[in-house]
């Protein structure tokens, strides 16, 4: 119970740390005034705008402002839509999580059972090409395979829309790309994690039982290998998440990536802020739940705080 | 078979994007904000005449500066300080409630003495010589300037003088009753007009949506939707053309024609822009970093027209002076202001020690087509006569005085100079009359003092005779020669693709870049819609 | 420090030498051995870019923009990978693209890989509430959504090659000190450690002389999987324009530049997007064989 607690405290921590780096250092970085008008202000008019948005009181007035809101439940208007960003969170969120769910979906699909197949029949020459793209599949920057996809499908063939999110086919190659790095990713941890406990020793003794092949590598090698395959799955979700936002600016998905680089760009504050709260609860969550499943998978492993 | 099958549906489901009375734009920029009144900017330039209406249109097919009725059905000049205007009854609002009088008055009201302090700029700039409005009975508005006004009908034709609803703006927050800065700023989000299309989506920086309003006072919209969608790079504008995701899309440059042109079913219109790009030299006491010797020397080193052949194929336009074909009378192309004189630069950088100067030189990406490689290139011309340039791309013009941003004083530059109307008050007057932009932001403080410059430019601005006021202006270029606060690069050769069936391009006598999607200024064979002809 | 210099204990750890190393390469499939080989020569043509460079990569002769690569009509003599958008020579630009890259990559890993080691070393043998906090900082660095952290970065400080290295060496870090701390965990309770500890070593000694030996290899097999990481990183942030400033090329920018020109001048993007992958490739396919080599392994990192 004390870990949970512990595990509660650090994750609101990590929240109000990001959420207070992000406060300053966009503010530090420029305003929101300076892009709204590409061809600049007059001073006066630069001076409306500055104490409209509430920008020539001090970072630290701003600052206790802010989080007298969030304590309130109030996240903040967006201040280049002038309205609530929850609200268009709400309205973008399910682009991304389509996204993100069906490349998750696809990598885990297609890149487990390759890399159970790779280390299982680990000399063949199909556990070669597997590998093989295994390492493409991680060593080519995402948004060049985008790029490539976009020529070869878009420009050339016209068989796929190249941007927008308007319906399931526009998240066809943007799910591909996101998925590729991933599925890679699982086809060599699932390999190894499948070679390491394949060399164990009590499966070398089921082997020298006689028992099939089949029965060795299902039930186990397979349930054994599964505890560190099934965490990494969970961790993923935390180091993948951020590719996200290359996909959607590649592929102009109105998501929550490019929302957030977007507010980025236009230091558009309260999106910014809001964006990196709702990031770092996904990221802290899904770490959670990865050593959740380890405490229940193997009660062997014990979590320190 | 199946492949068969999966393409044609894939074909199928893109093809239902682009059905038809429909219109889908894939714009390189698009804005934070609608508000006629306070933008002047080139990316906002393009959506507003779609949706809004000033009293007076200008014919935008001819050069000329050519009135019809607008708002007003007629108009009268009746002393050079007065004009009188008959308003158009029976328009409607995209709202639902009809235009009056009162619409127009607070309208203009709120463009001559206005208390939203973001179109002050604007105000000083378009209205600065008119003193109010009057009105004389239900339809009849007089209109009253300072001094005699030459330009009353190019004022009102203009994107700054469209009318807006009162009661609807006023409702927006607070008081319904009163006008308040905040219904100026929930109007940005939420815009209305009376023009032929509705504003039905604004999402900033992302999408535009417009549609058909049923209720237009004249000819109807020839789209039943148009959908603009922002793509910032090129390479995907360019895929989401030829691939039928969007029918049309700007700011194609020269060396990527071909790619369109040779694809088949699509073709690139395009022409040479009423507008400068130029780039301006520090600001402020720009004396004191960036002086005056410094900055006659950079202008002469850059080769402007090796620029206009390796960047725009030759198709941009050089000119000597600051100024435009569309002036008609007003047009001085033989004043030489700029001139590329590379071994006078290097003279004067060696009689003034000037050699290894270091100076930023900040500039956009995106925002101006092919605006990061001229900025390339010139930073090899002036490092030819000894002046180290450290390119900084910067995705926002920062905040005023501090580095980088407006008027401090280290910095160079690029920035644009559009030509609002056709009359130099409406391009140069705009930026570097006493009042205008360049001046408010403090990026040139002339050698000879403001004062002088003003009554200078005064002079210019109500000579009605065209000789006088020529001779008037050539001085002031000479006062800009010497001082060399800016230069004009050229007017650049903007390009727009679409599929073959559409007829489409900016007429010669809109403001530059213009999305006009009104009856008659766009054809569509595919959808049966006819362009009037020029 | 002359208390314990004479005191040489026996210990249990393995011994890795440098000969087991080469005796490992050669046991190496051909793959292997081909990266090293292409290792080797990615690293000479980098050293020796200046030499190998026939042209300066800034030097730009705009009425020659965009010319095709040697063999297609169009060709500029003595520019065999063509010209790009400024006329530049792109054989030029990519051998300095490649050395700026390099440089980046390798520089950029270090500075990760130092303070995660070092954070991970604390972490793990201090223990109590400073392991707390530097696991926090761990936390926090994983929920920190670290392209937007750069684009801030960038935003407020520039992009200097020098800034852009250190943004680039803030990246990995976390990733290093998770495994750090771990083998630091186990090595601490080790029997051996133990006697060192009695014979009357301090901290840094045993630190220094018992852990780092057994914390190498992870650390290496780590840094080698880092290269990669920071190179694909490096050419992410140029492609959303976050990278060095022009006209200093790096691979990552050069691609990004490029994209504008896919559909007519596709040369241009891909040589170095080409480049990118074979690099990313190459560290990565070795990192691979380390691992397997050294018997490290490296559960949980993400």
């Amino acid at each position: 119970m004390t870990f949970i607690l512990i595990r509660i405290i650090r994750a609101i921590l990590t929240m109000v740390f990001v959420v207070t780096a992000v406060f300053f250092a966009s503010r530090y970085s420029g305003n929101p005034i300076d892009i709204m008008f590409p061809e600049g202000l007059s001073p006066d008019e630069y001076a409306f705008w500055e104490s409209y948005f509430g920008l020539d009181q001090s970072f630290f007035a701003q600052y206790v402002a802010y989080f007298k809101g969030l304590l309130e439940g109030n996240f903040g208007l967006s201040l280049t839509e002038f309205r609530p960003v929850t609200e268009i969170f709400a309205e973008r969120l399910p682009n991304t999580i389509y996204l993100f769910g069906s490349a998750f979906l696809l990598a885990v699909a297609v890149g487990l059972p390759l890399g159970i197949y790779a280390a299982v029949e680990r000399d063949k020459p199909i556990s070669t090409a597997i590998m093989a793209v295994a390492f493409f599949g991680y060593a080519i920057p995402n948004y060049i395979l985008a790029i490539f996809m976009i020529l070869l499908f878009s420009f050339t063939l016209h068989w796929m829309p190249s941007s927008g999110n308007m319906t399931w086919v526009h998240f066809v190659m943007p799910t591909v790309t996101l998925a590729m790095a991933m599925m890679a990713w699982n086809i060599r941890f699932t390999r190894s994690a499948m070679l390491e406990v394949l060399n164990e020793d009590f499966i070398r003794t089921a082997r020298a039982k006689g028992l099939r092949e089949a029965l060795v590598v299902n039930k186990h090698a397979l349930r054994n290998a599964m505890i560190p395959i099934v965490s990494n799955l969970g961790l993923q979700v935390a180091g993948f998440v951020g590719w996200v936002v290359l996909v959607e600016a590649v592929f102009a998905l109105e998501g929550i990536g490019s929302l957030i680089v977007r507010g980025a760009l236009l230091r558009d504050f309260a999106i910014l802020q809001f964006g990196v709260i709702v990031w770092a609860a996904v990221v802290i969550v899904a770490n959670l739940i990865v050593d959740i499943i380890y405490a229940v998978l193997d009660p062997r492993v014990r979590i320190g705080a | 078979m199946t492949r068969l099958f999966a393409t044609s549906a894939v074909a199928a489901l893109i093809a239902g994007a682009v059905s038809a009375q429909e219109l889908n734009v894939a714009v390189a920029n698009l804005s934070a904000y609608i508000d006629p009144g306070a933008d002047h900017s080139n990316v906002g330039s393009q959506f507003y005449v779609n949706s809004m209406e000033p009293l007076l249109f200008k014919d935008p097919t001819s050069e000329e500066n050519i009135f019809e009725p607008g708002l007003a059905t007629s108009w009268e000049i009746t002393s050079p300080t007065e004009m009188t205007l008959t308003i158009r009854e029976g328009v409607k609002f995209h709202n639902g409630e009809d235009m009056t009088m009162e619409d127009v008055v607070w309208s203009l009201e709120n463009m001559i003495t206005p208390g939203y302090p973001a179109r002050i700029e604007r105000s000083k700039e378009f209205f600065g010589n008119i003193t109010g409005v009057e009105v004389v009975d239900d339809t009849t508005l007089r209109i009253m300037s300072d001094k005699p006004e030459p330009l009353f009908e190019l004022i009102l034709a203009a994107q700054q003088a469209m009318i807006l609803p009162k009661d609807y703006t006023q409702g927006l927050s607070g008081d319904p009753n009163a006008t308040e800065e905040s219904d100026f700023i929930a109007f940005r989000q939420a815009p209305v007009g009376t023009g032929p299309y509705t504003y039905a989506e604004f999402t900033p920086e992302t999408r535009i949506v417009w549609e058909r309003f049923g209720d237009y006072w004249g000819e109807q919209a020839p789209y039943e939707r148009v959908t603009v969608r922002r793509i910032p790079e090129l390479s995907a504008r360019i895929t989401a053309l030829v691939n039928n995701e969007v029918d049309l899309v700007t700011n194609v440059p020269p060396d990527q024609l071909d790619v369109i042109n040779g694809t088949p079913g699509f073709k690139t219109a395009g022409g040479v822009t009423p507008l400068f790009h130029l780039m301006y030299f520090g600001g402020g006491e720009q004396g004191e970093i960036i002086t005056k010797e410094l900055r006659q020397a950079m202008v002469k080193a850059v080769d402007r027209d090796l620029l206009n052949e390796a960047l725009w194929g030759g198709q941009a336009v050089v000119p000597n002076t600051h100024t435009y074909p569309q002036y008609g009378p007003y047009f001085t192309p033989d004043i030489m202001t700029f001139e590329y004189d590379l071994e006078g630069a290097k003279e004067i950088i060696a009689e003034n020690g000037l050699e290894g100067t270091q100076l930023p030189f900040y500039t956009d990406p995106v925002y101006y087509t092919n605006g990061l490689l001229a900025a390339q290139a010139m930073q090899e011309m002036w490092r030819e006569i000894g002046v180290d340039i450290e390119l900084k791309v910067v995705t926002s013009w920062n905040e005023p005085g501090t580095p980088g941003g407006w008027g401090s004083p280290d910095q160079i530059h690029n920035w644009s100079n559009p030509m609002y109307f056709a009359d130099p008050h409406g391009s140069f007057g705009k930026m570097w009359a006493p009042e205008g932009a360049g001046m408010t932001r403090g990026l040139w403080e002339p050698s000879i003092g403001m004062d002088a410059w003003t009554a200078m430019y005064d002079e210019f601005r109500f000579e009605t005779d065209i000789d006088a006021r020529n001779a008037a202006f050539e001085e002031l270029m000479a006062v800009v020669k010497e001082d060399a606060p800016f230069l004009v690069l050229y007017q650049p050769f903007e390009s727009w693709g679409m599929r073959e069936s559409l007829d489409w391009a900016p007429y010669p006598g809109h403001i530059p870049y213009v999305l006009d999607f009104r009856a008659g200024y766009i054809g569509d064979a595919a959808n049966g819609i006819t362009r009037a002809t020029n | 420090m002359t208390t314990a210099e004479t005191i040489d204990v026996t210990t249990t750890e393995p011994k890795r030498g440098s000969s087991q190393f080469w005796r490992g390469i050669k046991g190496a499939n051909w793959l292997i051995k081909l990266c090293f080989v292409l290792l080797a020569v990615l690293i000479a043509t980098a050293l020796l870019a200046p030499v190998l460079a026939p042209h300066d990569p800034n030097a730009q002769s705009l009425l020659s923009r965009l010319r095709p690569p040697i063999g297609f009509e169009g060709y500029r003599e003595g520019y065999f990978l063509g010209t790009d958008e400024l006329g530049r020579d792109l054989y030029s630009r990519l051998l300095y693209g490649l050395r700026f890259t390099l440089l980046i990559a390798v520089i950029g890993s270090i500075i990760s890989m130092l303070i995660g080691s070092i954070i991970g070393i604390i972490s793990g043998y201090v223990g109590g509430i400073v392991d707390n906090v530097l696991m926090a900082l761990v936390d926090i660095q994983i929920a920190f959504p670290f392209t937007l952290m750069a684009l801030l970065a960038v935003a407020i400080f520039g992009t200097d090659l020098t800034i852009f290295v250190i943004i680039i060496g803030l990246a990995d870090w976390d990733k290093y000190a998770r495994v750090v701390r771990g083998q630091v965990l186990a090595i601490r309770e080790a029997p051996y450690i133990d006697a060192v500890r009695v014979t009357g070593a301090g901290p840094y000694r045993i630190i220094r002389h018992h852990m780092l030996a057994n914390i190498a290899s992870p650390i290496i097999v780590l840094w080698t999987f880092g290269v990669s990481n920071v190179i694909l990183l490096e050419s992410s942030l140029s492609f959303l324009g976050l990278g060095v400033q022009p006209p200093t090329a790096t691979l990552g920018s050069m691609t990004g530049f490029g994209r504008d020109y896919l559909a007519s001048y596709p040369h241009i993007g891909l040589v170095p997007a080409l480049m990118i992958l074979v690099i990313a490739l190459v560290f990565l396919l070795l990192g691979d064989w380390l691992r397997d080599t050294l018997d490290v392994r490296l559960k949980r990192q993400a």
